[in-house]
């Protein structure tokens, strides 16, 4: 099967799923995202419905949170929600890699919650802890 | 021997399982739920499952394992690589069921595998090793002792493996928290608390030699491997043979090896690892197991190694003599990780929606489409191996064979190995151990330039049903005109 499209000035052929020519090009998909395999490089694209955008734009503010940049499981809480933390302290410490990760307050501030317990894995972009005003 | 159970998983499990099948033996392979749909699995004979409080606990426990393997009617078992490779009380175990350990006698992996008394040992018969300190000796002055052979350090556990727990010390300010959280992470993954602390060599090269043992005495060197590729203390390219040595050095680090293996009474198949540099090279460890990197190996041998382990198990003398190992060419293998460089290297888990790799190069794959990369195990997925006449000539194998990887669901780090062995340090074979980290600019995939951007965009709209849909949905010419008319 052979697609062509005209892209501003220019024409691109596809061969999806196949290795034909000069452009290769393979596609999956799941929900809104798309893995695209094109001459020897993988990437993700994420669709945004104009729902999505407009909730990220009025969701709170990155900053009060701590997303798990990886995923890994807790090996220990430091604090409780309703703890006062000043900038520097440990909150909790995770294991990814086979490595501790130990996790500090970015900023002074009393425990909002805490959306984990010790030994609970999780995957990435997990909620751990969040931080409300000092 | 008529029956094999393999007591591991992934790529490891199907690799042994295609030799054990090829020699006309029944494979069997255990395996945790997770793992229900992988390649070894559907491969084998028979597939046992086994459970455990989590999935890594399940390839862990020794007594589920043998129990296992009678039942299936095996007559050995063999461990792969990690869970129980170099446990020397499984080893212990595996005999004492009557079955065959596919590996080296308990004891040996008892001296070899801590890497404490395997350091004495190797120094006690006149190799080398480095300048170091063992909390053993005097536990209330280690910390002192290590002080005293200056920065940097590089801090392990005694019973440590792959990397774990490793930590060097440059800043001696920080050395005492650095011991609490080493000692930490080797209680927590080895059961062993207990460190020791070696003078870490700069730049240095990873270069290890791989060895066979039989029951009668015989020991062979298969040549060496450099791994000195590494991220995370973790090897991700390994090539033989290595571009550092010439032959002379070759001769010398190769019998160093086989020497201290001879010494040891080594039977099975082992690898000898040194650090390199500087023109010298120390003794590190001895990896009483069949090593990931086994195929270059094979690839430059022409060997099967798992195949020289069975017969070793069996008793039979080594097939080969020293003057009859030759080598013929460049191997290079490529660890394909769920893993994202960009990002430090972090683990990434997804469905595998799509997989296809290339049929040209021999490539040993533990997933397959339907399956889920969980965050559960090691994040390795499979391996890539090229062999051709020369190191240039296999870099550009593997660049090609990479390109034509394709995993969706997932991401992979082949994009990143393909930028990695075409930077001038690793085609000049200039490597050390720290180089990865010395070329941060590599790590993330570079942005899609204007031209594959929107290709990309046309091919994502092609495939994303809103815009399908909503392009549908755009009204007949009439219709949309409503009143007006000419």
């Amino acid at each position: 099967m052979r697609e062509v499209f005209r892209v501003g000035e220019e024409e691109h052929a596809l061969h999806p799923g196949e290795d034909v020519g000069d452009l290769a090009v393979s596609v999956a998909t799941q929900g809104d995202r798309l893995f695209i395999h094109l001459d020897g490089q993988t990437y993700e694209l994420d669709y945004l419905p104009a729902v999505r955008r407009h909730a990220q734009d009025a969701a709170l503010s990155a900053s009060d949170h701590l997303v798990a940049p990886m995923p890994g499981a807790v090996v220990a809480c430091a604090v409780k929600p309703g703890d006062a933390v000043a900038a520097g302290d440990l909150l909790l410490v995770i294991e990814s890699m086979k490595l501790e990760m130990p996790f500090k307050a970015w900023r002074d501030g009393r425990v909002a919650s805490v959306h984990v317990t010790q030994g609970q894995t999780f995957e990435r972009d997990k909620v751990l802890l969040s931080l409300g005003a000092a | 021997m008529k029956s094999v159970l393999v007591a591991n998983r992934g790529e490891i499990a199907l690799r042994i399982l295609k030799t054990v099948k090829r020699l006309g033996m029944r494979g069997i392979v255990v395996h945790h739920a997770l793992d229900a749909d992988s390649p070894a699995v559907a491969f084998a004979d028979a597939a046992i499952e086994i459970t455990g409080a989590t999935p890594v606990a399940a390839y862990l426990d020794d007594a589920a394992i043998i129990a296992a393997a009678r039942r299936a009617g095996a007559d050995a078992i063999h461990p792969g690589y990690g869970f129980l490779s170099e446990n020397a009380a499984f080893a212990r175990a595996v005999e004492a069921a009557g079955l065959l350990f596919i590996g080296p006698r308990p004891e040996t992996i008892g001296l070899l595998g801590d890497k404490v008394r395997a350091r004495a040992f190797v120094a006690k018969h006149g190799y080398p090793v480095a300048p170091s300190a063992v909390e053993d000796d005097d536990p209330p002055t280690f910390a002192e002792r290590a002080r005293a052979l200056g920065a940097p350090l590089l801090v392990k556990p005694s019973a440590g493996g792959g990397g774990k727990g490793m930590r060097i010390v440059r800043d001696m300010a920080l050395l005492a928290e650095e011991l609490e959280r080493a000692r930490s992470e080797g209680l927590r993954y080895f059961g062993d608390g207990r460190l020791y602390v070696e003078r870490y060599v700069e730049r240095p090269r990873h270069i290890e030699v791989q060895v066979l043992g039989d029951a009668h005495g015989n020991v062979v060197h298969l040549f060496e491997r450099e791994c000195s590729m590494q991220r995370r203390f973790q090897k991700i390219v390994e090539e033989a043979p290595s571009p550092a040595l010439d032959e002379a050095e070759r001769t010398r680090i190769c019998e160093t090896a086989a020497g201290i293996a001879r010494r040891a009474g080594y039977r099975n198949a082992g690898t000898v690892e040194f650090i390199y540099g500087g023109g010298a090279f120390y003794f590190l460890e001895m990896n009483t197991r069949l090593q990931v990197e086994h195929p270059v190996t094979e690839a430059i041998t022409g060997l099967d190694l798992v195949e020289e382990q069975i017969r070793i198990a069996e008793g039979a003398p080594l097939r080969l003599a020293q003057e009859d190992l030759r080598r013929t060419g460049h191997a290079i293998e490529l660890r394909i990780y769920a893993e994202d460089a960009g990002r430090g290297f972090v683990p990434t888990t997804g469905p595998v929606l799509m997989l296809k790799m290339p049929d040209d190069v021999r490539v040993d794959c533990g997933v397959r489409e339907g399956q889920q990369v969980t965050a559960a195990f090691d994040p390795m997925l499979a391996k890539l191996v090229v062999h051709a006449d020369t190191r240039d000539a296999a870099i550009d194998k593997a660049r090609a064979a990479l390109a034509r990887v394709i995993l969706l669901g997932c991401r992979i780090n082949t994009a990143f190995l393909s930028r990695l062995i075409d930077t001038a340090e690793f085609r000049a074979g200039d490597l050390h151990t720290g180089l990865i980290a010395e070329l941060p600019e590599i790590a993330a995939d570079p942005a899609p330039d204007a031209g594959t951007l929107r290709t990309l965009l046309a091919v994502a709209a092609r495939h994303t049903p809103a815009v399908v849909e909503a392009a549908r949905r755009v009204p007949a010419l009439h219709a949309s005109i409503g009143e007006w008319r000419n």
